[in-house]
């Protein structure tokens, strides 16, 4: 009986401790998520994230670069095709470019002559992916390069796979010391003004569509602005000229971001399309910040 | 006094090593673990819930601390919404699996399935009240669910691997 009396007593202490470190943990939880709202760990995060880069980047690269020869594999027969097709796009390619290279004098007569001429370059500061996707609701990597390196918050990243053009890969989030995270353009909450580059272009903006099934949309386009399949989607750089002081501001005009694969929507409202990314963001290894623009 | 009572030195040790072990799995679950349908399997999660019914809710919410602090410090999501996450996970599956037996397998299962339903539901309030649009029909269909199934996959594995665990370390007498 005594002993029977003295294990409940147990029984309830331990309930009690384990409902006391519960509570002790859930406030814990609470404080931090408070402070880290407030970008008040920053340094925290930042110094744990400088540790832990190295180990990250290798085990990333690693499985990315695995990940990369698996597809190769099972899509061996789609890869021959694509090169067929990739040699035929080359001739042609080589073709344009001499009739370019015939135009080109008198092109640049014509874009001094308007005034015009805007040929300028981006400065770029190449960086590994240090990390992949590693919450499932967002769409975020984590790159090596950070404060030091002259990153900051709504920088444009980009990246090349393939063949395809350097495209729009994401826009910096959050900047540390030595990395930064990197919001993609297929997350939910990424939002940028973009532009076709028909000769009268569609103005509409990009948004991330990943969660709700197609990778990225762009919206909010006049119902008059034509728009139709395999339109090359480029950021407009709208931001810049009205808010300067906003982040995203910082994203350059002429960034290209994908094709119009169809559409979705066309009505008094305005239109919307489904737009394909040149680059798919969670197979990039290698990236590039763009930190500013030259003037040649 | 009871001889067989780890020291406290012993205990601090035994607790270092489970949050490197805890600091390991985060790192497999974010780095080395592939994704199906743009999903991963959320490893620590599994884990935690496994080690929950396995030993209770105490040690489960140590696990569940030593998880969540690695997560948070290695994804982009705030610091401590992981923890909290997890805390709450422990609690509940701690308090609703209490009259289950723990041989049957059915119980981890259904626990798994629990926990990773409401661990999302959790992550995904908390990224709403960090600003970022959630469309929760999208995220129920792209991300709940097939993070749920493929939790599954490996919860069956990884509660076996940790009842031997488990088992050996009651043979020992270091557990209670």
């Amino acid at each position: 009986m005594r002993s029977s009396i003295a294990s409940s007593k147990q029984s309830r202490a331990l309930n009690r401790r384990s409902l006391a470190l519960a509570a002790g943990i859930l406030i814990l939880a609470m404080l931090l998520l408070l402070l880290d709202m407030r970008g008040l760990l920053m340094p925290v995060k930042g110094t744990a994230q400088a540790v832990l880069q190295p180990t990250e980047q290798h085990l990333t690269q690693s499985r990315v670069g695995l990940g990369q020869f698996f597809h190769d594999l099972l899509h061996i027969g789609s890869l021959r095709q694509q090169n067929a097709d990739l040699q035929a796009q080359l001739a042609v390619a080589q073709a344009k470019l001499i009739q370019l290279e015939t135009n080109q004098a008198r092109t640049d007569a014509l874009e001094r002559e308007l005034g015009i001429r805007q040929a300028y370059g981006w400065v770029t500061v190449p960086a590994h992916v240090v990390q992949g996707t590693a919450d499932n609701g967002r769409r975020m990597i984590r790159i090596g390069k950070g404060r030091v390196d002259g990153v900051t918050i709504g920088m444009a990243v980009i990246g090349k796979e393939g063949g395809s053009p350097p495209a729009l890969v994401g826009t910096v989030d959050r900047v540390y010391a030595q990395t930064a995270d990197v919001l993609l353009i297929t997350d939910g909450a990424f939002s940028i003004g973009a532009r076709t580059t028909a000769v009268t272009p569609a103005m509409g903006l990009i948004v991330g569509q990943w969660q709700a099934g197609s990778r990225t949309r762009l919206d909010d386009v006049d119902r008059d602005a034509v728009l139709v399949p395999e339109d090359v989607v480029i950021s407009a750089g709208l931001s810049k000229p009205i808010a300067s002081d906003t982040p995203l501001a910082q994203v350059p005009a002429g960034v290209p971001i994908g094709t119009v694969t169809k559409l979705l929507k066309a009505d008094n409202q305005g239109k919307s399309a489904e737009v394909q990314p040149f680059v798919d963001p969670d197979r990039v290894r290698d990236v590039w910040v763009i930190t500013g623009e030259q003037t040649k | 006094m009871d001889n067989r009572r780890p020291k406290w030195e012993q205990r601090a040790l035994h607790q270092v090593s489970c949050a490197t072990l805890l600091l390991m799995v985060a790192l497999v679950q974010t780095e080395l673990t592939p994704d199906f349908w743009h999903v991963r399997i959320n490893v620590v999660l599994v884990v935690v819930v496994c080690w929950t019914l396995l030993r209770g809710v105490e040690a489960g919410m140590r696990w569940a601390l030593y998880g969540g602090l690695a997560l948070g410090l290695l994804t982009p999501l705030p610091l401590g919404a992981h923890l909290l996450s997890l805390a709450l996970v422990v609690l509940v599956i701690g308090g609703l699996a209490e009259a289950y037996p723990r041989d049957n397998l059915l119980v981890p299962t259904l626990c798994v399935v629990g926990g990773s339903i409401l661990e999302s539901t959790i992550l995904a309030l908390v990224q709403r009240v960090g600003g970022a649009g959630v469309s929760w029909l999208g995220y129920l269909w792209m991300i709940m669910l097939p993070e749920t199934l493929l939790n599954v996959l490996v919860a069956l594995p990884l509660y076996m691997t940790l009842r031997g665990l488990d088992r050996r370390d009651r043979r020992r007498g270091w557990v209670a």
